[in-house]
C-alpha cells in the first residue's frame, strides 16, 4: 500500500512522505520511509524500520512506567502526610530525676568586678527525652547579657546551664520588628523551630492565650525561687485574661544620655526641660575638622519604631499616643508639639538626614563611631556604648534624666516618665521539648542569676536585685553611679509606649508613616497627627 | 481526543513525574491562596469566611492602589533598562577583543553575587554617614543626603541596583542568540553593502527576536514580583514612595498579620502576571508555529 502525505508548514519546506508498507511479515522486506523536499527536489532518507524480524519487546518502557508509578505513590503519600502532619507525643524513655542541690554552681573569679555565685535547684522530673540543643529566640540584648559579652570579666550563665545539662543553647537574635514578626510565624506553624523566645510588652495580646504555653502548671510543678520578688506590674504585662504566659526577665526603660565630651569642648549642659532640647542639641551639632558630622540628636526612628520614639518626647508632658483604656489621643496638644520638636530637628540638620531609616543597629552604631550628641535610650545601653572593645566612644556616654516639661519639672523628682518595656520568657504552645525550656526559664530567673544579669546589660524584674549592695556596688565600680537612680525613676514613673493589641503592628506601622510625613515636611505635625488619628480608630480593641 | 501514538507515550510518561510536582509545590498552594483570599486568616485565631471584603478592602486602599502604579513603573522602567544594557553588553562581547573572558566574568557578577549581600554593599556605599560613593561624590559638590530620603529618587535608585543586578540575565541569553547567527548572512549582507545599523535592523534584531520575547517575558515577571531590593533599602518608604505590590502584601501578610487580605494581594498579581505575560506568549506561540512545529 502507497500512501503519500504532505504535510505543508507556514515555512518554506515541504516534504512528501512515501511510505511504503509490506504487509507480509514472512518476506524479509523493509519498510521505507523516504522524505522527498519539494524544495530542493532531492530524497532524503530519514528512517528505516526492518519489519520482517519479529517485533522484540522493549521493556524499558516498562520500566519507565514503574518509575512514574513510584513517583505518583510518593507524592500522593508526601500530600497526605503535608495535610496531616503526625503528632509528636512525648514518651518516657527515662525518669531523671535532678538533683535537688545545687544544678548549678559557679564561682566568679576575684578579678571580676561581678562576685557571685549563681546556685539554682531543680525539683521537676523531668520525663521528657533530653534534646541537643534548645534555640532561644530574642533580642541581641538579651543574649549578650546572659553569656556575659558585654564586657570583659562578666558571666556565661548560659555556658554553666549548658555545662550542666549537656544542652547547648542556640540563639536567634533579630531587631524588634523581625522579631515579633518571626515569633508570630513560629508560634503559628505546626510545629515551632524554635523553643522559647521573648516577648515584649506591647505584643502582649489576646492571640497570644492561643499561642503561648500557658505557665501557671509549671509554675506549681517546678516553681521559681520567691516568686513574689517579681514586680507586680511585670507579671501582670504577661497575663492574659488571669493566666500567666510569660516569667519577666528584662524591665527596659528609657532615659537619655549625652556625649559628655562633645558637650563640655562646645559648653552644653544636658537639658533639664524640654524646651531647651532643641537649642542644646543644634549647640552640640557640629563638624569634626576630619569632615565628620556630629548629629545633635538621633534615633532608631525607622517607620516601625518612629512610635517610641514620639512617645519619648510626648511623655515630658506625660502624654500618650493611645491611652491604657484605648483611646486614641496622638492628634492632641503634648504629642503634637513632641513631633514638632522632631521635625525642626531635622529641618534643619540637627538629626542624620537618613533618621527615618535608622535601624536599631545603625543607631548604635552612629553612637559608637562618635557621631552622635545627645539620644534616647535603653538605660542599660550605657554597657554597649561604653564597651572598650566595640566603642570609639568609651568612657564618653553619660547618663541623664530625661527632661520634663517646665511646667512638671518638680513633679517626677526631676525625671519625665518615658516608657518602659518589659520582655518576658515565653514557650511557644507548639514547641517542642517545654520541661527543659522550663528549666532554662527558672534558671535565668533565680535570684542570683536575675542579680548577674543586671550587671551585665540587662535590668531585671526582681525588686531585690535593685536594694542589693552588691548591685549599688557594682555600678559605682563601673563609673556610673547614676545607673541605679535614673532607672529606678524611670521604672517607678514610667509605662508602655501604647498597650499590648492584636493590631499593634499596623498601629506602630501607621503611626510612623504619619509621623514621618510630618518629619520630612510634607504635612504638619497636626495634619499628619490628625490623619493618623482616623486610621487608628477603627483599629482599636472595642470594649 | 486521539489516542497517543507509541512514540509520543515515552516523552509524556517521563514528564509527568515533574508536571505531578509542580502542581503540588506550584497550582495547588495557589489555589489555597485563593481560598485564602475570601478569608479573614491571622495568627491565633481560626479563618473565618468573609467574602470579597479582603478585595474590597484593598481596592478602597489609597496605597494598594499607588502600589499598583508603583509596580508597573518600577516594571517598565527596569525591563527597559535591563533590555538595553543586556543587549549592549550582549552585542558587545559577540565581538572580539583582548581579555574578553575577563570582560564576560565582569559583566556576569552582579548576576553571581547573593542578592541580600549586594544589596546591603550598595546601601553601605551611598549611606549619608559612611558611604565610598558619598564620599566620591562629594568632591563634585553632590551630597547623597536625602537619596533614600526623597520616594522619587528612592525610587530611581532601586532600579538602578535591580538593573544592575539583573541585567546580566539578559546579556547571556541574548548573547547566546547572537553568537547562532549564521555568519554568512553577515557576509551577504556586507556584499549588499548594508551599513551597521542596517545589519542590526535587519539580520541580528529579527534573528534574535525570539530570544529577546524570552528574556524580556521572563525579565517581566521577575521584575513584577520584584522585593528584596526594596525592602532591604527603603522598606517601602520613604513615604510609600516604593511600596509595590509585593511590599504591599508582604505589609499586610508578615506585618499587620492580615493573611487573608495578604492572600487576595496575591491573587490580583498573579491576574497581573498572566496579564502582562499573555502577550509575550502569544507571540512566542506564533514565532513556533511559524516555523512548521508541531
Amino acid at each position: 500500500m502507497r500512501q503519500e502525505e504532505t504535510l505543508r508548514g507556514a515555512g518554506k519546506l515541504n516534504w512528501i512522505f512515501d511510505i511504503d508498507h509490506k504487509k507480509d511479515k514472512s518476506k524479509k522486506e523493509s519498510y521505507i520511509f523516504e522524505g522527498y523536499n519539494l524544495y530542493t527536489s532531492q530524497l532524503y532518507p530519514t528512517s528505516w524500520m526492518d519489519m520482517s524480524e519479529p517485533k522484540k519487546v522493549d521493556r524499558r518502557k516498562f520500566i519507565y512506567a514503574g518509575f512514574g508509578a513510584v513517583a505518583l505513590i510518593a507524592i500522593g503519600a508526601a500530600a497526605y502526610v503535608a495535610m496531616n502532619p503526625p503528632v509528636v507525643t512525648q514518651t518516657v524513655i527515662t525518669s531523671t530525676t535532678v538533683p535537688t542541690t545545687s544544678v548549678v554552681t559557679t564561682t566568679v573569679p576575684t578579678t571580676s568586678l561581678i562576685t557571685t555565685t549563681v546556685p539554682t535547684t531543680s525539683v521537676i522530673t523531668l520525663t521528657e527525652p533530653k534534646p541537643e540543643k534548645l534555640i532561644f529566640q530574642g533580642h541581641e540584648v538579651h543574649r549578650k547579657a546572659a553569656v556575659g559579652a558585654n564586657a570583659p570579666g562578666q558571666i556565661n550563665l548560659i555556658a554553666q546551664f549548658e555545662e550542666v545539662t549537656g544542652i547547648k543553647v542556640e540563639w536567634v537574635t533579630l531587631a524588634n520588628p523581625e522579631n515579633y514578626d518571626k515569633l508570630m510565624r513560629e508560634c503559628s506553624a505546626a510545629e515551632a523551630t524554635i523553643n522559647l523566645a521573648h516577648c515584649l510588652t506591647t505584643w502582649w495580646a489576646p492571640r497570644m492565650a492561643n499561642l503561648f504555653e500557658q505557665l501557671d502548671p509549671w509554675l506549681e510543678k517546678a516553681p521559681i525561687e520567691e516568686f513574689n520578688d517579681f514586680m507586680p506590674a511585670a507579671l501582670q504585662s504577661a497575663t492574659i485574661g488571669g493566666k500567666l504566659y510569660g516569667i519577666p526577665v528584662r524591665c527596659s526603660g528609657s532615659s537619655m544620655m549625652y556625649h559628655k565630651g562633645y558637650f563640655e569642648e562646645r559648653g552644653a549642659t544636658p537639658p533639664k526641660v524640654i524646651e531647651e532640647f532643641y537649642d542644646v542639641a543644634k549647640q552640640v551639632t557640629f563638624t569634626k575638622p576630619s569632615g565628620e558630622k556630629v548629629y545633635g540628636f538621633s534615633s532608631n526612628a525607622n517607620i516601625g519604631e518612629l512610635y517610641e520614639v514620639l512617645t519619648w518626647f510626648a511623655r515630658s508632658w506625660d502624654a500618650d499616643l493611645i491611652t491604657p483604656d484605648y483611646k486614641v489621643v496622638c492628634n492632641q496638644g503634648p504629642v503634637v508639639q513632641a513631633l514638632d520638636i522632631l521635625a525642626k530637628m531635622y529641618r534643619d540638620g540637627i538629626t542624620p538626614p537618613n533618621l527615618t531609616q535608622l535601624q536599631n543597629q545603625d543607631h548604635v552604631n552612629l553612637v559608637k563611631e562618635g557621631r552622635v550628641s545627645l539620644l534616647p535610650g535603653g538605660v542599660s545601653y550605657i554597657i554597649t556604648y561604653n564597651d572598650p572593645k566595640t566603642s570609639k566612644v568609651a568612657g564618653q556616654i553619660e547618663l541623664a534624666y530625661h527632661p520634663p516639661a517646665a511646667e512638671f519639672k518638680n513633679k517626677w523628682e526631676g525625671a519625665a516618665p518615658t516608657f518602659t518595656y518589659i520582655w518576658s520568657m515565653i514557650i511557644p504552645k507548639n514547641a517542642k521539648y517545654k520541661s527543659w525550656s522550663w528549666e532554662l526559664i527558672r534558671f535565668l530567673s533565680s535570684k542570683k542569676s536575675n542579680l548577674i544579669l543586671s550587671m551585665q546589660g540587662t535590668d531585671v524584674a526582681r525588686t531585690s536585685v535593685y536594694s542589693n549592695p552588691q548591685y549599688l556596688e557594682f555600678w559605682q565600680k563601673q563609673g556610673f553611679p547614676k545607673y541605679p537612680d535614673v532607672l529606678q525613676k524611670v521604672l517607678k514613673y514610667g509605662r508602655p509606649p501604647i498597650p499590648g493589641m492584636d493590631n499593634f503592628s499596623q498601629v506602630a506601622q501607621i503611626i510612623g508613616t504619619k509621623a514621618e510625613e510630618a518629619i520630612l515636611g510634607k504635612k504638619t505635625a497636626q495634619q499628619a497627627m490628625d490623619e493618623a488619628a482616623e486610621l487608628l480608630k477603627p483599629l482599636m480593641p472595642k470594649s | 481526543m486521539r489516542l497517543l501514538k507509541k512514540e509520543e507515550r515515552l516523552p509524556i510518561l517521563l514528564v509527568t513525574p515533574v508536571v505531578l510536582i509542580l502542581t503540588g509545590v506550584l497550582f495547588l498552594p495557589s489555589l489555597w491562596s485563593i481560598f485564602l483570599s475570601f478569608q479573614h486568616y491571622t495568627f491565633g485565631y481560626p479563618p473565618e469566611f468573609v467574602g470579597v471584603s479582603n478585595y474590597i478592602e484593598i481596592l478602597s486602599d489609597k496605597m494598594f492602589l499607588n502600589a499598583i502604579f508603583l509596580n508597573f513603573a518600577f516594571v517598565v522602567l527596569d525591563v527597559l533598562f535591563e533590555f538595553l544594557l543586556g543587549l549592549g553588553a550582549a552585542l558587545l562581547l559577540s565581538r572580539r577583543f583582548p581579555f574578553q573572558k575577563i570582560w564576560v566574568a565582569l559583566i556576569i557578577a552582579p548576576f553571581a553575587v547573593s542578592p541580600v549581600v549586594s544589596i546591603v554593599a550598595w546601601k553601605n556605599l551611598i549611606s549619608p554617614q559612611f558611604g565610598f560613593i558619598t564620599y566620591l561624590v562629594s568632591f563634585f559638590g553632590v551630597s547623597t543626603d536625602k537619596w533614600l530620603m526623597d520616594p522619587v529618587t528612592a525610587f530611581i535608585i532601586c532600579v538602578i541596583i535591580n538593573v544592575w543586578r539583573e541585567f546580566p540575565f539578559t546579556t547571556m541569553i541574548l548573547y547566546a542568540a547572537i553568537t547562532t547567527i549564521p555568519p554568512d548572512r553577515i557576509e551577504a549582507a556586507l556584499i549588499d553593502g548594508a551599513s551597521k545599523f542596517q545589519r542590526f535592523r535587519y539580520i541580528t534584531m529579527p534573528s534574535i527576536w525570539t530570544s529577546v520575547v524570552v528574556a524580556l517575558t521572563f525579565r517581566t515577571i521577575f521584575a513584577f514580583r520584584t522585593f528584596d531590593v526594596i525592602w532591604i533599602l527603603t522598606q517601602g518608604g520613604p513615604l510609600g514612595g516604593t511600596t509595590i505590590l509585593s511590599v504591599y502584601l508582604y505589609l499586610q501578610s508578615f506585618k499587620f498579620l492580615k493573611l487573608g487580605v495578604g492572600a487576595a494581594v496575591g491573587v490580583v498579581v498573579l491576574f497581573f502576571t498572566f496579564l502582562i505575560s499573555a502577550p509575550y506568549l502569544r507571540i512566542l506561540y506564533k514565532q513556533i508555529m511559524a516555523r512548521g512545529y508541531k
